[in-house]
């Protein structure tokens, strides 16, 4: 497993082990140690994923505290451009964000630390991506913000977006709780 | 209520679990795990180390287990294509010892199989290319990795001549296996 820093403190993206032959591949998105000692810390307690069609954005999505989560996430199938903002009032790079491609083809991961927001837009036909969550979903806690608020160079300035998406707060109407 | 429906296998202690899927105009949303939910099915609700693998048709992967002290609980599912999943129950002390169970897990389902310690696991790869997401409830760890040939259970595979891999090949057959549990 190799990590390398992103432009947000904290924010990671990972390589796993990544093993091929003849019967396919063979890839490691999560082990406790290697993640502990590179100094990412995450203990699942939920883990889901997400089918999207091309052209389907989702997010900015993220919890408030005492309910915010470390998101690791990845592509398992197809690509995707991958987007986080950092709401840490603290932090250096607060109200920067940050976007990568996440694909099947690499196998790479981005790890997320509490206090960022997070989306996607997908660019293949389909994508599946999968998410492993340091904090179970909480109804009253979770929020977002308005995808085109914060400055971020999407793709495409039309993608699909739900209704739901598409009635968040736009981020400077947004108090950071964090 | 409890999201995860579970269903019994005939085997002690595994099951299917079939988890809310949401859908919508914009594609799904399958929900694998969620801590509180499985403590509350008396499941194993702590995952140490977690992978996927990308087969093409007619893969088999197996048959996998890890023995004492680092026998694990796997829970498995198929988040790109359709499997055949296989498991077998090692357990000397199991009501269902010696037994076999197999059912398709698919992306479609969006279904998993919550695989006990001491039941050995594989598939083989019914569609085109299959992806098999694996959460493991310990570690990988070398010493304790085991096998047991994938044609030596009493099963009918739908395929004579899989590709397997050599390592998987030349596992010892259940007959000549020292089993722990």
């Amino acid at each position: 497993m190799k990590i390398a820093d992103t432009k947000i403190k904290g924010c990671y993206e990972v390589f796993p082990l990544d093993l091929r032959d003849h019967r396919g591949r063979f890839v490691k998105p999560f082990h406790q140690d290697d993640f502990r000692d590179a100094g990412l810390e995450l203990d699942i307690k939920e883990e889901y994923y997400s089918v999207s069609k091309k052209n389907v954005l989702r997010g900015l999505h993220f919890q408030l505290p005492p309910k915010a989560t470390i998101k690791v996430v990845t592509c398992l199938d197809g690509t995707i451009f991958d987007a986080v903002v950092d709401l840490r009032v603290d932090s250096p790079t607060y109200l920067k964000h940050f976007t990568v491609e996440l694909s099947e083809e690499k196998g790479n991961l981005l790890y997320i630390p509490e206090g960022l927001a997070h989306g996607f837009y997908t660019l293949s036909e389909e994508a599946t991506v999968l998410y492993m969550c340091s904090e179970v979903y909480s109804q009253e806690h979770d929020t977002g913000l308005r995808w085109n608020s914060a400055g971020i160079s999407w793709p495409v300035m039309d993608p699909i977006v739900s209704e739901k998406d598409n009635g968040l707060a736009e981020l400077e109407q947004f108090h950071s709780p964090f | 209520m409890n999201p995860f429906e579970l269903i019994p296998t005939g085997i002690e202690g595994c099951f299917e679990i079939r988890p809310r899927i949401f859908e919508d105009g914009r594609g799904r949303f399958v929900k694998l795990f969620h801590r509180e939910f499985f403590d509350e099915l008396g499941l194993q609700s702590t995952y140490e180390e977690e992978y996927y693998s990308v087969s093409p048709a007619r893969v088999i992967r197996g048959l996998h287990f890890q023995v004492p002290p680092r026998e694990h609980v796997k829970l498995v599912s198929c988040v790109q294509g359709t499997l055949l999943d296989v498991v077998y129950d090692l357990r000397t002390g199991s009501k269902s010892s010696g037994r076999v169970f197999s059912l398709e897990l698919s992306s479609e389902k969006g279904n998993m199989l919550y695989v006990p310690e001491g039941v050995a696991h594989g598939f083989y790869v019914l569609s085109e290319s299959a992806t098999f997401l694996s959460m493991n409830s310990k570690k990988f760890a070398p010493e304790c990795d085991r096998g047991i040939r994938w044609d030596s259970i009493p099963f009918d595979w739908p395929d004579k001549e899989p590709i397997v891999s050599e390592k998987d090949q030349k596992m010892v057959s259940l007959d000549a296996f020292k089993n722990p549990f």
